[in-house]
């Protein structure tokens, strides 16, 4: 079996790419491939103490896939979020393009399978001479996208796209349609699937919006925003999916808590009525803001129910804003997620096609 | 007598009988040993060996003798252990008064939890802990740390706080008020105010329960049991927490989800209980009920000595509901024959301000004698040459005579240390320090001769329905976990359950509205159908009357574009294309699931206007038929379903059969905790009714 090379690319932000990489790095992984990974653009998301910039993406992925290159053989380049064009434009791009081939060739090495990573969305790089079908194309890989489903409108995004890539003499391997509203699942893979199938391209799968991946746990809460757990420590697990803020009457808070799935609440401390409220409708965890203790005839109940309580100095609105910054991150040691991705892969998509058919017509066999 | 261990104990020990008359347990015992007890009194105290003449023992184990009830008063960690002790001794039950347990948090939890388990090991029962104790004044034993002993008498009261209730015994002293029992309740770990209910409801000497709580536990079982005593005898109850401020300080007091107040005054109506808002309509009304017979209708003769407080009984009674009658022609006759010329012989009677006892007795017989008249109020004011004591007298002798009607007095101005007051005291005659308060009491008696005479009826028969298909509905929203339920999947629910509603139909694309409008027929309603949108006239995301194609075509892009423009963030689902009905009158039937008391029916006025009006009315589920009679009688929607100005009435029966529906679901699917159909469309007489819009929410 050759190399096989497959460029992931997403229409937006939180299409579902890293969930997509992920899961089939870890696919492949089990079928015993060497997989490697590459990303040759990416967007800086932290700044190191030495002032560098590093994509968060790429470190998930070395770490996931246990990968001993340095940062810049995987990412060569590392563009700013908000600027960037200042310290490429009057560079020699050539050498960029060296440097990216160059990386590339190593970070391949010896793989059987190499997932790159494309920018959020197909535009980036257009500026410095390598867009999306172009590097494709440099590399010998397929292309997958991952398209966010909002509505009927991506089919002509996807067209869209595959024309653009044709015009690279380039070909999609398929789409992957994510983030599809659970209510029009049966719609889209019995209507809009076969219609873009007929238009030439492939449906590699169907994903509905799945909230279970973009939760949190109670303990990640508690990581990120600290604060002291002062009972239902056995609830550390649950699943957190809303966060509500309670501030309405008891009686409202009741009917209002019923209703929601998988809540955090955040309250003050001293509101042992919207507690107890939250507590008797199956809240996942209570967050207590502005650091006050509530009453100490509420912990055993809690303690109970296994609803983690966390007391925090914040007052409510700083605090539904820090849980708020966490949600929807896959993180190389938070195996829930990673267990979650192989899981939907399993499901909804065909990733036997993806990394097995060698069926498709290989990037340099112009047809 | 049920619970005998605790209200007829023949053998009692105190654990911690404490020679330091500063402790709680010396204080206990001794007010055991003052209150009269009759049977063996055993001290339990390992450090002494005489307490106020009495042999201690240094445990339980040690007394020579059965003990039917012992009364704990140590420190809360090692009550655990002697309440083994008195397992092992086969003690038939604990009256833990020790505070340190589920009120202080969670080692005191644990405590509590462990104390329970030893309970249920040796089937010993227990009262509190952190509770003041109990007295049974009959029997006579005062197992508290009240600081004074009550009359025995005729009132029991049950209370879940320790500081009110022993407020409410001095005051009792004070006025001469006499109790069968007194039952602090305290944490409620093993006995609970349902168990002591029962309990008395078999008490011969109890004649009036009252009631002081912030809570239940065991919703169902409290509204089960209170229900029967009822029936035997008036439960008066004072539910603190009606307000958001005071649940929010129940929730901190008893550390406990407050219930909601709407949902306990249902339970309270269904439970057949007489509801009071403050402390002191609690003592007119367990004064009222005490000794007196109860009224067999609403007709009050109310006799007086001036005209103004006369007048001011009068309004009272008649804003409470009673009516005042003329008394039969014969005996108006004969008071007319009797009384001075410009006395007022019609009700209320005026026997003028120099009236003696004499004429209040001719008056008062002439009312105990009319068969018009159900109960009777005196009025008597201080005035130079009313003979006050010897009108009690008079009273005392006329309620000798007569055992039938209940009689209530208003002495003006006099205290209850005063001769007379104290004089209608001995035998019980309640007497009020303001007229509106005896109307008051007249009025709750007369409430509970209804409650007496209501018919027991039975929740109807459920109708044979498709209980799956609803199951299955529910399971596949949980799946997607929707906890509302899409317009299609609750008209199926509805129409499962034989509630009827138009025809209608979700187009998600403009071809397939025009498609489904053809197959209902026009003229249509096109209504927004989105997660988010619940109120969806707020957002005009309604559009009525839709007669053509063209129309329909026209209205599917004009609803997207206005909902897209009003709420761009909201999903929507379709558009549903109902066929258009004929209006009726627009009512709302509605249910929450209460966490405590279970699903909760609601009536009222119905359409957009509901939320402002507040026109409505609850019940607990199941209802009975004439309970839902009842839910729609006591709104404005009742007048208007009558119809006003000689429109024809509408079909309330089928109302009825919706409400009785909606209560089989609730009752049906407990994964169902809210439901509202509005409005329901009601038709003339015989033409039914049709449910327009229903939103159902489960539980996640």
């Amino acid at each position: 079996m050759g190399k096989r090379e497959i460029y992931v690319a997403s229409t937006e932000e939180l299409a579902g790419k890293s969930l997509v990489m992920i899961g089939l790095a870890l696919k492949a992984r089990e079928l015993g491939r060497k997989v490697g990974y590459f990303k040759p653009i990416g967007l800086g998301s932290t700044v190191t103490a030495e002032g560098a910039i590093i994509d968060d993406d790429v470190e998930t992925m070395k770490e996931i896939l246990e990968l001993e290159y340095a940062n810049e053989t995987l990412c060569p380049i590392t563009l700013g979020r908000v600027e960037f064009l200042e310290e490429y434009k009057r560079a020699d791009m050539s050498k960029y393009l060296a440097r990216i081939t160059e990386s590339h060739a190593k970070a391949s090495e010896d793989k059987d399978l190499v997932l790159i990573e494309g920018p959020p969305s197909l535009s980036i790089g257009f500026s410095l001479w390598s867009p999306v079908p172009k590097l494709a194309a440099e590399f010998g890989a397929n292309i997958l996208l991952v398209a966010w489903f909002r509505n009927d409108f991506i089919v002509d995004e996807v067209l869209q796209i595959q024309d653009y890539c044709a015009k690279w003499d380039v070909s999609l391997l398929g789409v992957i349609l994510n983030r599809v509203p659970k209510d029009r699942m049966a719609e889209v893979e019995n209507g809009i699937k076969p219609f873009l199938q007929d238009r030439g391209v492939k449906v590699l799968g169907v994903i509905p919006e799945d909230d279970l991946l973009s939760s949190l746990t109670a303990q990640e809460v508690h990581q990120a925003i600290g604060g002291r757990i002062i009972a239902g420590k056995d609830g550390m697990g649950n699943i957190i999916r809303t966060f509500l803020v309670g501030a309405m009457t008891p009686e409202s808070a009741t009917r209002y808590f019923q209703k929601a799935t998988d809540e955090l609440v955040i309250t003050g401390g001293d509101r042992t009525d919207i507690i107890f409220a939250a507590l008797e409708t199956g809240a996942s965890a209570i967050i207590l803001t502005g650091n006050l203790q509530p009453s100490v005839k509420i912990l055993p109940r809690a303690d109970d129910l296994a609803v983690p309580m966390i007391v925090v100095p914040y007052d409510t609105y700083t605090t539904l804003q820090l849980v708020q910054k966490i949600v929807g991150r896959i993180k190389p040691g938070d195996k829930r997620r990673l267990d979650i991705a192989k899981e939907i892969l399993d499901k909804y998509v065909d990733w036997n096609q993806i990394l097995c058919k060698s069926s498709e017509r290989r990037i340099g066999e112009r047809s | 007598m049920k619970l005998d261990a605790f209200f007829e104990p023949r053998a009692i020990a105190v654990i911690g009988a404490s020679r330091d008359p500063e402790k709680v347990g010396h204080k206990v015992f001794k007010n055991i040993l003052d209150s009269g007890f009759q049977g063996n009194l055993y001290p339990i105290n390992p450090k002494a060996t005489k307490l106020l003449g009495y042999e201690c023992f240094r445990s339980v184990s040690e007394v020579p003798d059965e003990i039917d009830l012992a009364v704990i008063a140590i420190p809360a960690k090692i009550v655990p252990k002697v309440a083994e002790e008195c397992g092992r001794k086969g003690v038939r039950g604990i009256v833990v008064i020790s505070a340190g347990f589920s009120e202080t948090g969670r080692e005191g939890t644990l405590l509590e939890r462990e104390l329970v388990e030893i309970c249920r090991k040796y089937d010993m029962r227990m009262q509190g802990p952190n509770c003041l104790g109990i007295i049974s004044a009959h029997h006579p034993m005062n197992a508290s740390f009240a600081s004074a002993s009550p009359l025995p008498g005729n009132i029991a009261l049950i209370s879940q706080s320790g500081a009110l209730g022993s407020s409410i015994l001095n005051w009792a002293l004070q006025n001469n008020l006499g109790f069968t029992s007194f039952v602090s309740l305290g944490n409620e770990a093993d006995l609970d105010a349902a168990d002591f209910i029962e309990a008395l409801a078999d008490d011969d000497d109890t004649r009036v329960i009252g009631l002081y709580i912030e809570g239940v536990k065991h919703g169902e079982r409290f509204i089960h049991v209170a229900k029967e005593a009822s029936r035997k005898k008036p439960i008066i109850v004072l539910k603190a927490g009606t307000t958001d401020v005071g649940i929010r300080a129940i929730s901190s007091h008893t550390g406990s989800l407050a219930g909601s107040d709407t949902a306990f005054s249902a339970a309270f109506e269904k439970a057949n209980l007489l509801r009071i808002e403050t402390l002191e309509e609690l003592f007119d009304l367990v004064q009222a009920f005490e000794a007196q017979p109860i009224p067999q209708g609403k007709n009050v003769l109310i006799v007086t000595n001036g005209g103004g407080p006369g007048i001011l009984a009068a309004d009272a009674c008649e804003k409470l509901g009673l009516e005042l009658p003329s008394l039969e022609h014969e005996i108006m006759q004969n008071l007319r024959n009797r009384l001075p010329p410009h006395a007022s012989v019609s009700n209320p009677v005026d026997i003028l301000g120099d009236a003696d006892d004499t004429r209040y007795m001719t008056a008062l017989d002439a009312g105990f004698r009319s068969k018009r008249i159900d109960a009777i109020m005196v009025i008597l004011t201080p005035q130079a040459m009313t003979p006050a004591c010897e009108v009690a007298e008079a009273i005392i002798e006329l309620r000798r005579r007569y055992a039938e009607k209940p009689i209530v007095t208003a002495f003006l101005g006099y205290d209850n240390d005063s001769r007379p007051v104290k004089k209608l005291r001995e035998i019980k005659i309640p007497n009020y320090s303001f007229p509106e308060s005896a109307a008051y009491a007249l009025k709750a008696m007369y409430d509970y001769s209804l409650i007496l005479r209501k018919p027991s009826e039975k929740p109807p028969k459920r109708i044979e329905v498709n209980a799956e298909l609803v199951r299955e509905i529910i399971a596949r929203a949980r799946k997607d976990r929707r906890t509302n339920l899409m317009i299609e999947e609750a008209n199926t629910i509805a129409k499962t359950y034989g509630v009827s509603t138009p025809k209608a139909m979700i187009a998600r694309n403009r071809r397939e509205a025009v498609k489904i409008a053809e197959s209902i027929g026009y003229p249509l309603a096109m209504k927004i159908v989105s997660p988010e949108i619940i109120h969806k006239t707020d957002f005009g995301g309604v559009v009525l009357n839709v007669k053509t194609r063209e129309e329909v075509e026209g209205n599917y892009d004009g609803l997207l574009k206005k909902v897209g423009f009003s709420m761009p963030q909201a999903r929507i689902l379709g558009i549903l294309v109902q066929q258009m009905v004929q209006l009726g009158k627009e009512v709302i039937v509605g249910a929450i699931r209460d966490p405590q008391f279970g699903p909760l029916m609601m009536f009222g006025l119905g359409g957009i206007y509901v939320n402002f009006l507040r026109d409505v009315s609850y019940r607990l589920c199941p209802l009975t038929r004439s309970e839902a009679r009842q839910m729609i009688e006591e709104t404005k929607a009742y007048i208007l379903l009558r119809g006003v100005r000689g429109e024809p009435r509408s079909d309330i029966e089928s109302v009825i059969d919706v409400i009785l529906r909606i209560s089989q679901i609730m009752t049906t699917h407990e994964q169902i905790v809210e439901m509202e159909v509005n409005p329901l469309c009601v038709y003339e007489e015989k033409k039914g009714c049709l449910a327009l819009d229903i939103r159902m929410a489960i539980s996640k």
